[in-house]
């Protein structure tokens, strides 16, 4: 029998125990089961949808492996997806980071004033920022008519948009501010003493940072990084607006299988196994930084 | 220490109780629906359809049009996916092509040939579209057709002026600089037009290796792959593309922006579509109400709207027929029977032959 602190317990949690079986765990458990039956109204059982994801067939002679994938669109677009998404990752740490330590290091006064105007953009639509993007890097946008206008350019430059440039850039813009806020209050929390003391011993800014601030705020850079890394690996729209021919995303192969091709049951296995496949991406992305950290 | 109630009323004659009760009131006032409605009064008519047709102004013929209320989809297959999870409009608005998928899997009724007025004046080559009837019954209401087909910069594109071909969106000189719906099965006519077939929602099947390498080619030439018409209309306009797949409301839009554009009939023969209406079932209104709109949709003021507002053609001859030879001719209607009776009709592909193509094209896209 429980005793009563931990009934106490429980039924404080149990609104948000409540909010993530119902919102998260049970829409987890109707995908897996989509995942591994025949229809929509689930009625047998069956490996094939996940079959053919991971189906091998001979290669072709002269081929370097024996075997290749029998439908390697499925695993193509998930490392694909997971490379644009590690790439996006590090775009946007390398860019928030110095906007958080700035902040939390350089700014003395109004600082939650500096804070609010950095989420700002963050507020409006996430269509909104992708098409603004589109606007920007246009064949007739911003960049391009400035460049023209200075002379710079003969011909807009066409790799601006409908490219995987503009799907990594319009990514690192759009989360930006998911990775700034946890890198920040990371370095927020750190004991100035520290620092102080580094720099009595005589180390330098840039040894100071690297051997106490940045070990120090890791802790806010992974939650940055999962914070990006995992939402941009499913990322339909972005790819869909500024990707071009080239911009599929597994997302978007998903979203095919559910509506055009009408295979909601292949669809749900592709995304289970792109869940799992995060999972594992999310775990060894954490697991690399932690040892960086510690080689430091 | 007094609590707030105890100062706030000290020497008053309100009480806690009484403000209390106030704010309950003045709580459930504005919960509640107070405003007057007439008994009478017809529940709005919720209409399911393409961006293009979710104007009121389209439909001057339906007494109430300013009450008509649009949802819109921006692919057909997303409407299914979506009627499919619960959404319940009185009407949709898909291509002819998607019916057979609709009454497959959404809930949707015959229509009551009879209820609609203008039904034995609609072209006799769109009443014979296979895809309007299933098991005998026809689904859907044709009311507008139009000729889709590409529309090229004749500044541009100038040797394809007066020698109009589906072939310019596989031009390596335009590499980079042309548009194509992102749609497999449009893609795949397209091909099999330009290889020559005539029917090519018959011998799809047995060319699928040609048609995956057709549109491996055109992957290579293209800016991007089109899923709203404002994207391809914008590209043309700005001299981003050169030439796109596109509707006659496409075509309109460019050429308001005053772009020298032309909208082709292709050499190897032009592809048109049918846009219907399709009842479904549980709707909110009464059947009265639906086949008033209905009959609306095929009226003579509709099929003017309808060709000068976005440049699509009424399924009504006789309307479209009525409307001055001039505005036609400007957007190249002239001889509308001629141009049904040389064209390929939007269709839908066997349910193998679907499925084949789907994946070919997203393979295709992906790189693969």
């Amino acid at each position: 029998m429980l005793n009563s602190e931990i009934r106490r317990g429980y039924a404080l949690i149990s609104p948000a125990l409540i909010l993530i079986c119902g919102m998260l765990v049970l829409p987890m458990i109707g995908l897996i089961a989509l995942s591994v039956t025949t229809d929509r109204q689930l009625s047998s059982f069956t490996l094939d949808n996940y079959s053919r994801i991971f189906a091998l067939r001979l290669s072709a002679p002269g081929s370097v492996l024996p075997f290749a994938l029998d439908n390697p669109i499925y695993l193509y677009l998930l490392a694909k997806s997971l490379a644009m998404s590690l790439l996006s990752t590090s775009a946007v740490l390398l860019l928030a980071y110095p906007a958080a330590f700035y902040v939390a290091f350089r700014v003395a006064k109004n600082r939650t004033l500096w804070l609010f105007i950095i989420s700002l953009p963050f507020m409006t639509s996430y269509l909104l920022r992708v098409f603004a993007w589109r606007l920007i890097l246009g064949h007739n946008g911003l960049v391009n008519s400035a460049l023209l206008a200075i002379g710079v350019i003969d011909a807009p430059l066409d790799f601006l948009v409908y490219s995987n440039f503009a799907v990594v850039l319009t990514l690192a813009h759009a989360w930006a501010a998911f990775a700034i806020l946890p890198i920040y209050v990371s370095l927020r929390k750190i004991d100035r003493s520290l620092v102080e003391a580094s720099i009595d011993l005589g180390s330098g800014p840039s040894r100071t940072f690297w051997r106490i601030i940045f070990p120090l705020s890791l802790p806010g850079v992974i939650s940055a990084a999962v914070l990006v890394f995992i939402p941009t690996v499913g990322d339909y729209v972005t790819p869909a607006l500024v990707g071009g021919t080239n911009g599929t995303m597994i997302g978007s192969l998903v979203y095919a299988l559910f509506t055009r091709a009408d295979q909601p049951n292949l669809g749900a296995a592709v995304s289970v196994t792109m869940i799992v496949a995060t999972v594992f991406a999310t775990i060894g992305v954490t697991q690399v930084l932690r040892h960086c950290a510690r080689r430091v | 220490m007094s609590s707030v109630y105890e100062r706030m009323f000290a020497g008053g004659t309100t009480s806690r109780r009484e403000v209390l009760r106030t704010m309950a009131a003045l709580g459930i006032v504005p919960i509640t629906k107070l405003s007057v409605t007439n008994a009478n009064a017809a529940e709005p008519l919720n209409i399911f359809t393409l961006s293009v047709y979710a104007q009121q102004k389209l439909y001057p013929d339906y007494a109430d049009a300013a009450s008509l209320n649009f949802s819109i989809f921006g692919e057909p297959n997303e409407a299914v996916e979506k009627l499919r999870s619960g959404f319940r409009p009185d009407l949709i608005g898909p291509a002819a092509w998607v019916i057979p998928r609709l009454v497959e899997s959404a809930n949707v009724r015959a229509i009551e040939t009879s209820r609609i007025d203008n039904w034995g004046k609609i072209f006799p080559e769109i009443l014979d579209f296979k895809d309007l009837k299933v098991d005998g019954k026809y689904y859907g209401v044709p009311w507008a057709w139009s000729p889709v087909s590409v529309m090229y910069r004749t500044d541009l594109a100038k040797k394809y002026v007066g020698a109009e071909s589906w072939k310019i969106l596989w031009d390596e000189e335009y590499a980079g600089r042309l548009g194509q719906r992102d749609s497999g099965e449009i893609s795949a006519v397209q091909a099999l037009l330009v290889m020559g077939e005539k029917d090519p929602y018959q011998t799809a099947a047995g060319r699928m290796g040609e048609i995956r390498d057709m549109l491996k080619k055109q992957k290579e030439l293209l800016r991007f792959y089109w899923q709203s018409e404002t994207d391809a209309a914008q590209a043309i306009v700005s001299g981003e593309v050169v030439a796109t797949y596109a509707w006659p409301s496409t075509y309109q839009i460019a050429k308001r922006a005053g772009a020298p554009v032309a909208f082709m009939k292709p050499k190897e023969g032009t592809l048109f579509a049918v846009d219907t209406f399709v009842i479904l079932n549980d709707t909110k209104v009464s059947d009265d109400q639906i086949y008033e709109f209905l009959n609306a949709a095929l009226g003579s003021k509709t099929a003017q709207a309808l060709l000068s507002e976005v440049g699509l053609c009424s399924a009504n001859k006789a309307a479209f027929d009525a409307i001055d030879s001039k505005t036609r001719e400007e957007l190249g209607y002239e001889d509308p029977d001629a141009l049904l009776a040389n064209a390929v009709a939007l269709a839908s592909f066997s349910s193998e032959d679907r499925k084949a193509i789907l994946g070919m094209f997203e393979e295709v896209k992906a790189g693969l």
